[in-house]
Order: structure tokens, then C-alpha cells, then sequence
């Protein structure tokens, strides 16, 4: 159709359990997987775009960033700040198990910016945490045997000073 | 969580990993084997090393102090220079208000916190201290201390050693040493027998005498102090239980007026004796140890101050073609790179990648002794403050 330009495109995804967003093509590009997706498709998109790997939750708080995000980056002063504080926020209502997941689907969805600012928490999360604490967090078994542990402990004694309690 | 999930999720904890301080990544050497020595897997030292970068000041002007001996005749004009830009392109020069009334002093920079910078000019039994703000142009020259020795025979040589901000009283001060050195027959003997500390406060704007018996500092270079959060980091020298001389980093929290000392020991690879700048990284104290018998360069990080098994070898490289790397001067960059001479018979400085020992970008600026730090600008008035 002539005369409607890209941004006002709307673009329709569905997740795992079958709810349909309707998102903007210029929110779209965030979600560098889905544009790959249209840039490869011959025809205009008009059917909605199956996510098999992204629920609904997940893609409900990825669009909830990417639009707040979009929405500071449009020129207000200040911006600076307010987005320092949602981003706060964003990162504080989720528990570690929906942070994991969100990681995931924007992993999947390939969102640099939100990938990168939710490994940065996760950073923060766990920068004083204890070995068990982590291996828990990622699901990672102990390979070492008891003493070769042991051992690295005694070596880098000086790095388990001041660890958080779990 | 499924099993696949936790795969993939395993191979993006070390995009996390790349962002954690040594400290951390040292204790999670003990999760699983995978992780053990990560910092040596050449992959994972890479995306340390772009999160170092994202993480760096590159967008705060780098201050640059060049040494200016107008009575050697080597004068290259203004010493002081702030750098911007991406290559450092945008060079402009700062006129730093002189210390003596009437002409200009070349004097030397000490450190930069804040925005605030402390210079200095030495002459024997006096020197004279300055802060100054650029913003704000304000400059206010340090009283003089009054240091009272009247043992016969000594003489006396001040050294300023630190300037930094104390965060728990908002204060900014100044430490120096008083050497007293006892002279036999027109000769100095080799070790200052006496030694006094003073604190300045700006707050208070006077001086007071720490009763402390810090470590002797090694010959004072422009690269051997570094200010952190609320405590100065130089260079000092302690003589072991064994009676040799080793070098130690003497960290002095300006807060408490206290100091601790982390031994370097735990760096010292066989007779090598390496050329040592102090400087800040990443909200760490970083160690830049120049090998003169090869021509690399070794970047370490103090995981935990005080602790001499916590020094951590970040960065190794090469530089090429040099055939001297005694000089001091290696000093960082705004943006996770190191600034040195573009070449062993060049004055001229460039900044160079520490992955690949490669020069990034030409500096525009020749010099023969110079110092960097980060500037970011601040309104501090503080000629109101005192009376």
C-alpha cells in the first residue's frame, strides 16, 4: 500500500501458548531474529509470526522495555535519569528464575540492548555470592573432586573473604 | 529448568562472567572445571577485555600532563592538555595558573580527582602546592607546612606523595614526607634516617603530622601514585624478614589516616626487574610492569587490597620495535588502552591496543616524561570554603 510508511507497519507475533502481540515494525527491528525473519520473507508478513521458543510473559516484559526504551530515546531531557530508574525497577521485580527465562528469550529474540543490561544484573546478583549459590543459579554440576576443590579454596582464599550468605 | 535451557544458559554465563571482578571470577574458578583459570582462555580474556572497554570513561576527556624543561631547552610549549574524541584528535591546551607570583613554574601534576588538580613544584627543603579547578579556574595555593627539625647535621627534602578526595568527611587532602637525610662531611649517606608525614586538609586548611611510620617511597616517578575511592596507592619499599628491600604498594585511606601495605612479591618472576607504573582500571588498583629484556608488558590487577596473593595478571603483550622499556611512563588511556611513545627514538605518544601491543591511534602531542588521568568536570568552589 503506498503512502503508509514503515514505522506505522504493524507486525503480529505469537508465542508458545498462542497470544498474539501486535507490535510496531519500528519496535520490531529491536528483535533482531523477527526482522531476520521478514527481511527473508519474499511477501509482506501478514500472518503472525509463531515464536516457539519466547511465552508470553516473556515477550509481554521484552516489549515493555523495548517501548519505554524508545519512548526515553525520543528526544525528552532527562531522559537520562528516568530510564536509569525504570530500568532499576525492571530488573527488581523479576525473581532469579524469570530473570533466567528472560535471558533466554531475548537470547532467542537476539535484543542486544536488553541482553546485555540483563547480564550486567545478573552480574550484579551474584558478583558476592557463594560458589554453591552460582552452580545453583545455572544449573551446573561439581566436577572436581573433593580435594582438587579443597585445594583451589586453599589457593584463592583471599577471593572467598566477604561472601554473601545464601 | 530444561535441559536444553540449561545448556544454552550455560553458554551465556560467560558473557555474565566477563563482567565480574577478579575477585569473583577467582572464587568461581572452584563451580566447575570449565571455569577454572578463565582469564587465560584467550576467547574469554578477549570479551573481558570489551566489557573493560564498554565500562571505560571514553567519554571523559583524558588529561595529559607533560613534562616542559625550559631549562634544558627541550621545551615542547604548554604542558597541560585535555584529550577527546575517539582518537584522541581533539587535543586543547589548559593554562595552569603558576605557583610562584610573577612567572611560570612548569610545575608537575601529581593527580587529578574529581576535576581537581594538584601540582606542585619541588625544590629541595621547600615545595609549593596548588589545587586547582579548570571549570571553574579557581586555584588556591597550599600554606606551607611548618616542619620544625633541628637535629644538626640533616638535611631536609620534601616530597608531595598524594592528593585525593575523602568521601566519609568531604574534604580533600594533601599528603607529603619530609625526608631528613644526615649529611657527613659535605656527603649525603644513602638512606633518609628521618622521615615526617603531614596530611593537609583542605576543610580545615592546615597541616597536621601523622604519627605513622610509613615505608620509605622509592624514587619518586610520575607514574608511582594513584588515587581510588577515597584512599592514595604509591609505590614504597619494605625490608623483609630476610633483610632484603622489596617493593610494596602502600595504600593510605584518607578517611581513617591509616595505611596497609600489599607486597608484590607474589609478582616477581626470577631476576626480572621490571619498570612499574601504578594506575587505575576498572575500579582497581592495575600494575603496569614493563620487561626491558623483551620488550613486554604486563598488565596486573589487585583483586583485594592488602592481599599479596590477590594480584591477578590480566593483560601480557608485546611492544615493537623497543629497545628500552626503563621508562616509567606507561600510563592507561580513556578507553581500556595504554598510552606510551609510538617508538624507542620518538617522543612523539600513541595509544596502544592491550590485546595485540598495536598502535591504535597517533597522539599528536611529543614529549619526554608525561602522566594521563581522567577528567571529569566539577563546580567544587573552593576558595569559599575557607575563611
Amino acid at each position: 500500500m503506498s503512502g503508509i510508511s514503515d514505522t506505522e507497519r504493524m507486525i503480529t507475533l505469537k508465542t508458545v501458548e498462542g497470544t498474539l502481540f501486535d507490535v510496531k515494525s519500528s519496535i520490531a527491528k529491536d528483535l533482531k531474529t523477527v526482522q531476520a525473519f521478514i527481511d527473508d520473507s519474499d511477501d509482506d508478513v501478514t500472518s503472525p509470526i509463531p515464536l516457539p521458543n519466547v511465552f508470553t510473559r516473556e515477550l509481554s516484559r521484552i516489549l515493555d522495555y523495548l517501548n519505554n526504551h524508545h519512548r526515553f530515546r525520543s528526544g525528552i531531557e532527562k531522559a537520562d535519569e528516568e530510564m536509569a530508574r525504570y530500568d532499576a525497577e525492571f530488573a527488581k521485580s523479576m525473581s532469579h528464575e524469570e530473570l533466567k527465562a528472560l535471558i533466554l528469550a531475548a537470547n532467542y529474540l537476539n535484543v542486544k540492548d536488553l541482553l546485555e543490561f540483563l547480564n550486567q544484573t545478573v552480574a550484579d546478583v551474584i558478583q558476592n555470592k557463594s560458589v554453591e549459590f552460582v552452580r545453583n543459579f545455572f544449573g551446573i554440576e561439581n566436577d572436581y573432586t573433593p580435594e582438587e576443590e579443597e585445594k583451589l579454596r586453599n589457593e584463592n582464599e583471599w577471593a572467598f573473604n566477604g561472601v554473601e550468605q545464601d | 529448568m530444561a535441559n536444553h535451557s540449561n545448556q544454552i544458559f550455560n553458554d551465556l554465563a560467560l558473557e555474565i562472567l566477563a563482567k565480574l571482578p577478579v575477585k569473583s571470577l577467582k572464587r568461581f574458578n572452584c563451580v566447575q572445571k570449565f571455569w577454572l583459570n578463565l582469564l587465560e582462555n584467550p576467547d574469554f580474556k578477549s570479551m573481558y577485555y570489551e566489557n573493560l572497554k564498554s565500562k571505560s570513561a571514553h567519554s571523559s576527556p583524558l588529561l595529559l600532563w607533560r613534562e616542559c624543561s625550559k631549562s634544558t631547552g627541550n621545551v615542547y610549549g604548554n604542558n597541560v592538555h585535555l584529550l577527546s574524541e575517539k582518537r584522541y584528535e581533539n587535543i586543547v591546551t589548559l593554562v595552569m595558573p603558576s605557583l610562584f607570583e610573577g612567572y611560570d613554574d612548569s610545575s608537575c601534576v601529581l593527580d587529578c580527582v574529581n576535576g581537581i588538580i594538584c601540582h606542585y613544584v619541588e625544590g629541595g627543603t621547600n615545595i609549593e602546592i596548588g589545587l586547582w579547578n579548570p571549570k571553574t579556574d579557581e586555584h588556591k595555593i597550599i600554606p606551607p607546612s611548618i616542619i620544625i627539625n633541628d637535629e644538626p647535621g640533616f638535611h631536609g627534602h620534601v616530597t608531595v606523595q598524594g592528593f585525593g578526595y575523602d568521601n566519609m568527611n568531604d574534604d580533600y587532602k594533601v599528603i607529603h614526607c619530609a625526608y631528613y637525610m644526615y649529611v657527613y662531611n659535605g656527603i649525603f649517606l644513602e638512606e633518609p634516617t628521618l622521615r615526617i608525614w603531614q596530611i593537609y586538609s583542605l576543610k580545615d586548611n592546615c597541616w597536621k603530622k601523622l604519627d605513622l611510620e610509613m615505608t620509605k617511597t622509592t624514587n619518586i616517578n610520575k607514574a608511582s601514585v594513584a588515587y581510588l575511592n577515597g584512599v592514595c596507592h604509591w609505590w614504597g619499599s619494605e625490608f623483609a624478614t630476610n633483610g632484603f628491600e622489596e617493593q610494596v604498594l602502600v595504600s593510605f585511606n584518607l578517611s581513617t589516616e591509616t595505611f596497609q601495605t600489599t607486597s608484590i612479591v607474589w609478582l616477581q618472576i626470577n631476576d626480572a626487574h621490571p619498570t612499574r607504573s601504578l594506575v587505575v582500571l576498572n575500579e582497581s588498583v592495575t600494575l603496569i610492569s614493563s620487561f626491558d629484556e623483551d620488550s613486554r608488558i604486563e598488565m596486573s590487577i589487585l583483586g583485594e587490597v592488602g592481599v599479596k596473593e590477590s594480584w591477578v595478571k590480566l593483560f601480557t603483550f608485546t611492544l615493537g620495535p623497543f629497545s628500552d622499556l626503563r621508562i616509567p611512563t606507561v600510563r592507561m588511556g580513556n578507553k581500556c588502552d595504554i598510552i606510551f611513545f609510538i617508538r624507542n627514538d620518538s617522543n612523539e605518544l600513541a595509544s596502544f591496543d592491550v590485546i595485540t601491543g598495536k598502535v591504535i591511534h597517533n597522539i599528536n602531542i611529543k614529549t619526554l616524561m608525561f602522566s594521563t588521568w581522567i577528567y571529569k568536570e566539577s563546580l567544587l568552589s573552593f576558595t569559599k570554603e575557607i575563611n
